[in-house]
């Protein structure tokens, strides 16, 4: 693709943008991101130059015109809100019990699989790494020691107690944050795919880091 | 519209407002189909003005529970998201059929005569 085509094709999507502002921002996101996708894949498949690539897509204004604030047709009853509901079902049991969460999201179809990863990911690594921290902190060596044939075996802990005492205190606090936290995480994630299935994966991937980061710098400093 | 050629257009896009909905619904009613897939053959048979503009109708309809929309990771390419027909979907699309053919059939005999012929609103005093 020409740099100058990359130009034209934000130019283009920045007009949609505008001409759809009146929508909430979760559809404005959800139209732009099938636009973007619908561009994209007729871009693999045809010769067309850029500018008749966009140009078959029509105006934004042409765009906007269908994306009006009423229904597309006659409602036959009551509005369900199916759509809401669901979502909440999903992303209330990813909190509160991730397998759950993450069984269900993956079921609904409404994430892409790469999305359902990310989240499942981000709270094993958590909850994993958590407990690989923890264990250490805690656990302790034998120690024999035999004077005039009388051997003694005492419990030796790897580090200073005051400093185990912290260690331990901290390690339990991560722990909670780690448990708690990253199926708030894996949520948060959720919730910000579905509104927008092309949002860069930042949040799980800063998670990631912050957890591995954290379990390294502990490592090291119990060692 | 200004007047380059475009009252066809204007005028297609009058048409296009009530009917283009439900020819997605229709779209659906026999199998699950992709957006892009969905948009191109909207486009090619001008019941839309653009492809672009058959996204903001996928996301009304799929707001007003009228069809369902799922991602699907295929062998090769990027990721697709198909739509389907819902229950609700289903019994708006059997009420346009339903009422379609009538409808069809009176506009045309008006356009054809005018609606004139047995002594119509044109004729009346």
């Amino acid at each position: 693709m020409h740099p100058d085509d990359g130009t034209a094709v934000e130019r283009f999507f920045a007009a949609v943008s505008d001409a759809l502002q009146p929508l909430a921002p979760e559809r404005r996101a959800e139209i732009l991101a099938d636009l973007r996708a619908h561009t994209e894949i007729r871009r693999r498949q045809s010769s067309l130059d850029i500018q008749a690539l966009l140009a078959e897509l029509g105006t934004p204004e042409q765009i906007a015109a269908e994306a009006g604030l009423e229904g597309a047709v006659a409602r036959t009853g009551p509005g369900t809100g199916a759509r809401d509901i669901w979502s909440l079902i999903v992303l209330t049991a990813t909190v509160l019990a991730w397998p759950l969460g993450i069984v269900l999201a993956a079921a609904s179809g409404r994430w892409r699989a790469r999305a359902v990863a990310y989240a499942a990911i981000t709270t094993v690594l958590g909850w994993g790494v958590d407990l690989l921290a923890v264990v250490p902190i805690t656990s302790f060596t034998q120690q024999t020691t035999c004077q005039q044939g009388v051997c003694v075996t005492t419990p030796v802990h790897f580090i200073h107690p005051f400093l185990r005492g912290l260690a331990v205190a901290g390690g339990g606090t991560a722990l909670v944050v780690g448990l708690v936290g990253t199926p708030i995480v894996s949520a948060v994630y959720l919730a910000q795919t579905e509104r927008n299935p092309e949002a860069r994966p930042w949040l799980p991937v800063i998670t990631w880091t912050v957890i591995l980061v954290g379990a390294f710098i502990a490592r090291q400093w119990m060692a | 519209m200004d007047d380059d050629g475009s009252p066809r257009e204007a005028a297609l896009t009058q048409l296009r407002k009530g009917v283009a909905p439900y020819c997605i619904l229709a779209l659906l009613a026999d199998r699950e189909r992709y957006g892009y897939d969905l948009a191109r053959e909207l486009a090619q048979r001008e019941v839309v003005a653009g492809a672009g503009s058959v996204y903001p109708l996928l996301s009304r309809l799929q707001s007003d529970g009228l069809i369902r929309s799922a991602w699907r990771e295929p062998d090769e390419g990027m990721p697709r998201k198909y739509y389907r027909l819902t229950a609700e979907g289903q019994v708006a699309l059997d009420r346009f059929r339903a009422l379609w053919p009538s409808f069809v059939a009176s506009i045309s005999e008006i356009l054809q005569v005018g609606g004139a012929t047995e002594g119509g609103p044109r004729n009346a005093p």
